[in-house]
């Protein structure tokens, strides 16, 4: 994976359009709780966390899925569920440790992000920049360069 | 839709959920006629409950030859008729589970039917491992209490 | 949209069950040879023991048809398929279709020697079949195939208390099943039970005068009343290959991994197409029952417009010989020819069990004794879990924590 979905917590005011838009992409429908990315919000701390697929390395969906329908591409490092092989078990939703694995009632199959294969709509529409979608480098780089001023300023 | 989830690091095995389900569900004390099974690791010393899933598209289904096990409309429920049943065992192998089970006495395979929206399991759970709740609550639970905290509880150590 | 589907087996049913899932609305016409409604063909051999009456083979009534919406034209034989005008012809009527699905299935092979024909010669696959060999009164009988319905059919008769034998071509019982060590074990069983079984034999003819009065094989001659022929059944292609679909090097009509086959809007699944094997990727005939449902479904899904592709079949067969299950799963040594095979076997006076890995990979499975573990070698198949990723579950407890259906399958590694 060489880009991801980068998430700055702190420019995040939880607005969810991220969850709209989402949704809207892949369901047709508005309804965050149809979105693949999700916020969690904590008014009293003021503070928003969204959480989205991680595409880990090795992911525990695709060790806990009894039916192989989730697959890691070794190339790609794409994370991916295949619909026609998914028994609707919900082993995933219950081993992802962020909680992102979701699972759709209606088609009684389990979905995840599919970076909206290459555009992420949700960092498309994202108006505050908490959501980027970057090479890990920059991603990186980016952090280092707000750290570093950060040091300046106090010194 | 609420369904049973356990939490396996307060599950210490003692078996009183597969003595509760076996009378509620077959009238008798023993471990083999229960719902519920618990699949045990002596070399971790691990306890897990494992019970059906109520998968939405089931696999015991497909294998059935009898074409006894639907999805029921209302609950999503994988449910049998049992009595149709000829004790072929291929739900058995066809479960990734093995939560599908043989009654030894009628020899028709069963399975956990949440005993109609009251699993006696949980109910009587001494350790409060197992619990009843809704899936999308419990997702967003995890999400709350997991996953979120740990980021907010790092930005505030910064 | 107008669906018709061919053959009221496992797959044609599945099929309109799953097409109903997505359309409640469109018509769905079904035609089959026979005038009754679907039946469970694994289910007759315990119906031909007597366990279970033959009634409950039926696994629907006409009214369930009725109220599934599925028009049926039972007793019709379908003699044409017009594909470039989207028709099929039978009984004197044309019918139009939008989407066709061909579940014809397969038929039991009689292979063409002297005195087949007479009086006493029966095969297994409907209900009425049951029927025909309780009307002949069988006393003594000889199977010819030891295949998995062979053996339950022989173990059938057995129960009802007839003289019982059977014969096989190749050198063990259930050969694409079993291997050697392992099928030995099923043929103690049977002896056990008082079947004798002639292994390494070829049916040369069967003698009578007006009935069935021994069956000549090329070693010994068997006195008998009733041959049961199981010694393979081939799929039902005629209609296909009148029509022009393309028909595979095995036999069953070709599909891609769509179910669809070589012609647009048409459909096939069950025991009559060929499909590829979910370990080799070779093609492969799978004639069972969960295939045959599997392949319906993904059909209809298709059909409706999704794109779901097949897996792949994996054989899972089961027995009950007096009272020991034996189970095989995937393939065996003769299936993985040309690889190169690790065995993990071990033995006890009630327990054998093998295990067959290629490349790593978990590719087989028998067990006489015991179901144990089974279902979570099945999973591990399918899903194409390597030796070293088991045992790296097995040895990782958190791993096997949010994975304990693994813990089955621990004594094997
Ligand atoms: C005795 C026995 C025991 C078995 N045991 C097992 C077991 O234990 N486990 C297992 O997995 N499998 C078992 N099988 C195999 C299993 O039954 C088959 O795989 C399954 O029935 C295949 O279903 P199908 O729908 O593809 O075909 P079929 O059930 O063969 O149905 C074919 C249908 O097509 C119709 N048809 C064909 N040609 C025409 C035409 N020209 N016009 C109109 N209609 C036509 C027929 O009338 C029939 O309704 C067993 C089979 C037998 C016979
Ligand atoms: S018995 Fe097993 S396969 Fe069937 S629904 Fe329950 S968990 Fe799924």
């Amino acid at each position: 994976m060489d880009k991801l979905i980068f998430i700055d917590y702190h420019k995040c005011v939880g607005c969810a359009t991220c969850e709209m838009v989402c949704s809207m992409v892949h369901e047709d429908i508005c309804s965050p709780a149809l979105s693949r990315i999700r916020v969690v919000r904590y008014p009293t701390e003021a503070f928003n966390v969204p959480i989205t697929c991680a595409f880990c390395e090795s992911p525990p969906c695709v060790s806990v899925c009894p039916s192989g329908a989730i697959t890691k591409n070794a190339d790609s490092g794409d994370v991916a569920i295949n619909p026609a092989l998914c028994i609707g078990c919900r082993q995933c939703v219950q081993a992802c440790p962020f909680g992102h694995a979701n699972f759709s009632l209606d088609r009684g199959t389990a979905f995840k992000c599919d970076l909206c294969g290459g555009s992420p709509q949700c960092v498309e529409f994202c108006w505050t920049e908490a959501l980027q979608y970057v090479p890990l480098d920059r991603a990186l780089g980016g952090k280092r360069d707000a750290a570093a001023r950060n040091i300046l300023k106090s010194g | 839709m609420k369904r049973i989830a356990v939490n396996i690091e307060i599950c210490d095995g003692c078996g009183v959920c597969q003595l509760v389900c076996s009378a509620q569900k077959a009238g008798q004390w023993h471990p083999s006629f229960s719902r519920i099974i618990i699949k045990r690791d002596e070399e971790f010393g691990l306890n897990v409950p494992i019970f059906c899933m109520h998968c939405s598209n089931p696999p015991c289904e497909t294998f059935c030859v009898m074409n006894l096990i639907y999805k029921d409309h209302d609950s999503d429920l994988t449910l049998r008729h049992e009595d149709r049943c000829i004790g072929c065992r291929a739900c058995e192998i066809a479960c990734p589970f093995s939560a599908a089970i043989m009654d030894p006495i009628s020899e028709a395979v069963v399975n956990c039917d949440l005993c109609g929206g009251d699993p006696q399991c949980v109910k009587y759970c001494p350790a409060g491992a197992l619990a009843f709740i809704d899936i999308s609550e419990a997702a967003d639970k995890k999400r709350r209490q997991t996953a979120g905290l740990q980021i907010l509880e790092a930005s505030r150590k910064l | 949209m107008r669906i018709l589907i061919i053959g009221n087996g496992a797959a044609g049913n599945q099929a309109a069950a799953s097409i109903r899932k997505y359309s409640p609305e469109c018509e769905i016409l079904m035609f089959a040879r026979e005038y009754y409604s679907e039946y469970s063909a694994c289910a007759l051999p315990d119906a031909l023991a007597g366990w279970i009456p033959i009634n409950k083979t039926y696994l629907k009534t006409l009214a369930d048809y009725e109220q599934q919406k599925i028009k049926t034209c039972f007793g019709q034989e379908v003699e044409n398929i017009d594909i470039n005008n989207q028709c099929l012809e039978a009984g004197d009527k044309k019918y139009g279709y939008d989407c066709l699905i061909i579940a014809t299935g397969s038929r039991p092979i009689i292979p063409p020697i002297n005195g087949s024909l007479l009086k006493g010669n029966f095969v297994l696959k409907t209900p009425r079949d049951i029927e025909l060999i309780m009307e002949h009164k069988p006393g003594r009988v000889v199977v010819v195939g030891a295949g998995n319905i062979g053996v339950e059919t022989a173990g059938a008769l057995r129960n009802r208390g007839c003289d019982v034998k059977i014969v096989e071509m190749q050198d063990w019982v259930m050969p694409l099943l079993y291997d050697l060590k392992s099928a030995n074990r099923i043929r103690s069983l049977l002896e056990k039970e008082n079947i004798g079984v002639f292994t390494g034999e070829r049916v040369i003819e069967v003698q009578g005068e007006q009935r069935v009065e021994r069956l000549r094989t090329d070693q010994q001659d068997l006195e008998c009343d009733t041959v049961i022929w199981a010694a393979g059944v081939k799929p039902n292609v005629e209609l296909a290959r009148q029509a022009g679909l393309k028909i595979g090097s095995l036999g069953g009509i070709e599909v891609d991994k769509y179910m669809r086959c070589t012609h647009p809007g048409v459909f096939a699944c069950g025991d009559c197409v060929q499909s590829l094997n979910v370990i080799t990727g070779k093609p492969s005939l799978s004639l069972l029952w969960s295939s045959a449902k599997r392949q319906a479904d993904l059909a209809a899904a298709n059909c409706m417009g999704q794109s779901y592709e097949y897996e792949g079949n994996c054989s899972v067969v089961i027995e009950e010989i007096m009272g020991i299950p034996c189970i095989a799963i995937g393939l065996n040594l003769q299936g993985l020819n040309g690889y190169e095979v690790e065995v993990i076997e071990q033995e006890s006076q009630d327990l054998y069990y093998r295990l067959l890995a290629v490349n790593d990979r978990i590719a087989g499975y028998q067990c006489i004794g015991s179901l144990d573990g089974a279902s979570s070698i099945f999973t591990m198949i399918k899903k194409g879990t390597s030796l070293s990723e088991a045992r790296r579950v097995l040895l990782n407890q958190g791993l096997i924590s949010t994975m304990a259906w693994y813990i089955d399958s621990r004594r094997y590694f």
